[in-house]
């Protein structure tokens, strides 16, 4: 095959793309909602030995479609993945722990915040020093899970570090307990969970990081299609309802013993 | 006009590029560094176990057999996962032998992986180079009077070689495309590089640019190979009008070459 012939294929096979991506958005009744999320964030949501997805998100997401009498499926979907399979109508609303920020605001439009959890350190349990400031972590190895705030937050603010990504939460915490990298960023839920259970002798909490406004973002919603304001409107009054009746507070005292509504 | 005008951004973004083009470079080094530390350890190792594989040793052979079996029946991902988190698991016994510095690393640990698995297809590889050429030309040598190391030098390994010249490109190319797994062990290669700036940007272009890197590499590789395929071959085209005359020996004394490297009529 010639160049100019191959240039030519590859441009056909880009054409074709592009056309496949393009889609009409409709005016729908919203009688199921599909849930999109990446279980492998438990206490929030992870995957049962019987292969359900449970966890608190799981069983808000039920009490809104409960509010919407709409009937809820949930999908798992990889992290880095997940605003991609949104915007393609794989399922309808992210509700996975997604943080609100600027970026991502770009490609899809938000609820109103539904939780909002300290972001902690974690050290070696041999590690005596609690300061995390950029400073004292210079050269140091900090792993997380990528696309987060969290990576963001250290490539932007811990540059003289040794910044490892990884496909999801588990992977950098496996790492910390093998003592392959030194300190994880992650969610303080996550995180107390891992210390408590796998990471139990070998891991620590060391410090709270401060929410940086411009990468952090005030706190977790759901996402949604810039398209669906409907359900956009539909899943914030939900939200507002929930917190009234109290069935919030009910949900997560089954999961949490600190209050992570935040504000 | 719109779409046109969205696809050409799509194709043509220099934003994205001017702001991430060195970080695409950089991944683009640790990809190259992967394959080419892998494929040739792997070739290094290819040779023993190839030979191991065919010896009349029954434990020998069936330890190269069960080596090839084990590596070229399981995913690449799921051998990569073994040797980082297997590694992590029982770091004390690391330690203590004194390896531990070398699984720690995400990048070592891949150049393993990838060259144990590499080892197993091309032993298997040059197993079959060695078995296309037929008996009868060691047999024929060996009558000449020729010693076994100038059977092997001057008759064998030049038809096991064209033999083997383009399954080993293949191999090569299969490699690359393989080593886009090393960005889930940490390793900014050229896919981490590039799942990075998309989970930066959200845009999807970038797909685009790591995916025409990879065409390059791979397409560069295979006219490459063409070439070499050419120059290897120029003795088997000389005597290509000759064939026409005396019917080809019924074992297939000539080595097998691909289509592409015949020239035409």
């Amino acid at each position: 095959m010639g160049i100019p012939k191959l240039l030519l294929a590859v441009g056909l096979a880009c054409g074709l793309a592009a056309g496949m991506g393009a889609r009409t958005a409709e005016a729908k009744e919203w009688k199921t909602i599909r849930f999109g999320m990446d279980a492998s964030y438990a206490p929030f949501e992870s995957v049962n030995q019987k292969g359900e997805i449970v966890g608190f998100e799981v069983d808000y997401a039920r009490a809104i479609c409960a509010k919407l009498e709409a009937t809820c499926t949930f999908q798992n979907q990889d992290w880095d993945g997940i605003i991609p399979s949104l915007l393609s109508n794989k399922f309808d609303v992210i509700f996975s722990s997604m943080n609100i920020t600027d970026a991502r605001k770009a490609k899809v439009i938000f609820s109103d915040v539904y939780y909002a959890t300290p972001i902690v350190f974690v050290g070696q349990a041999s590690e005596k020093s609690k300061d995390t400031s950029p400073a004292a972590l210079k050269g140091k190895s900090i792993g997380t899970q990528s696309s987060t705030i969290h990576a963001n937050f250290l490539e932007t603010l811990y540059p003289g570090s040794d910044i490892k990504l990884y496909p999801t939460q588990d992977e950098p915490n496996l790492d910390l307990a093998s003592g392959r990298i030194d300190y994880v960023v992650g969610d303080s839920l996550v995180e107390e969970d891992f210390v408590k259970t796998k990471g139990k002798g070998c891991c620590t909490i060391l410090s709270e990081v401060q929410r940086v406004p411009g990468i952090h973002g005030p706190g977790v919603g759901a996402a949604f299609r810039p398209g669906d304001t409907d359900l956009q409107a539909m899943f914030n009054k939900a939200i507002a309802e929930l917190d009234a009746d109290g069935t919030y507070k009910t949900l997560a005292k089954k999961y949490f013993t600190i209050d992570i509504r935040g504000k | 006009m719109d779409a046109l005008h969205g696809l050409l951004g799509f194709v043509f973004n220099t934003e994205l590029l001017s702001q991430y083009g060195w970080r695409l470079l950089s991944g683009v080094r640790i990809t190259a560094e992967v394959v080419l530390l892998s494929c040739s350890i792997g070739f290094v190792l290819a040779y023993p176990i190839c030979r191991a594989r065919m010896s009349r040793n029954l434990p020998l052979r069936s330890g190269a057999a069960g080596y090839i079996a084990v590596f070229r029946g399981t995913p690449l991902l799921c051998q990569l996962y073994l040797v980082y988190y297997g590694a992590g698991e029982v770091r004390p016994w690391l330690t203590g032998a004194g390896l531990w510095w070398f699984f720690r690393d995400a990048f070592y640990c891949c150049i393993l992986a990838f060259s144990l698995n590499t080892a197993a297809y091309q032993a298997e590889i040059l197993r079959g180079a060695l078995g296309s050429v037929s008996r009868g030309q060691r047999e024929a040598a060996a009558a000449l009077g020729l010693s076994p190391y100038r059977v092997a030098r001057h008759v064998v390994w030049p038809q096991a070689f064209l033999a083997a010249l383009r399954p080993l490109g293949n191999e090569l190319i299969l490699v690359i495309k393989a080593s886009a797994l090393a960005a889930i062990v940490t390793l900014l290669d050229l896919m981490g590089q590039t799942r990075l700036i998309f989970a930066r940007t959200f845009d999807f272009s970038v797909y685009l640019y790591a995916a025409l890197i990879y065409l390059a590499a791979t397409e560069g590789i295979r006219r490459l190979w063409n070439r070499m395929e050419r120059a290897a071959s120029k003795h088997v085209r000389q005597i290509e009008p000759l064939k026409a005359a005396h019917p080809a020996p019924p074992r297939g004394a000539l080595p097998i070459v691909s289509a592409e490297a015949v020239p035409p009529g």
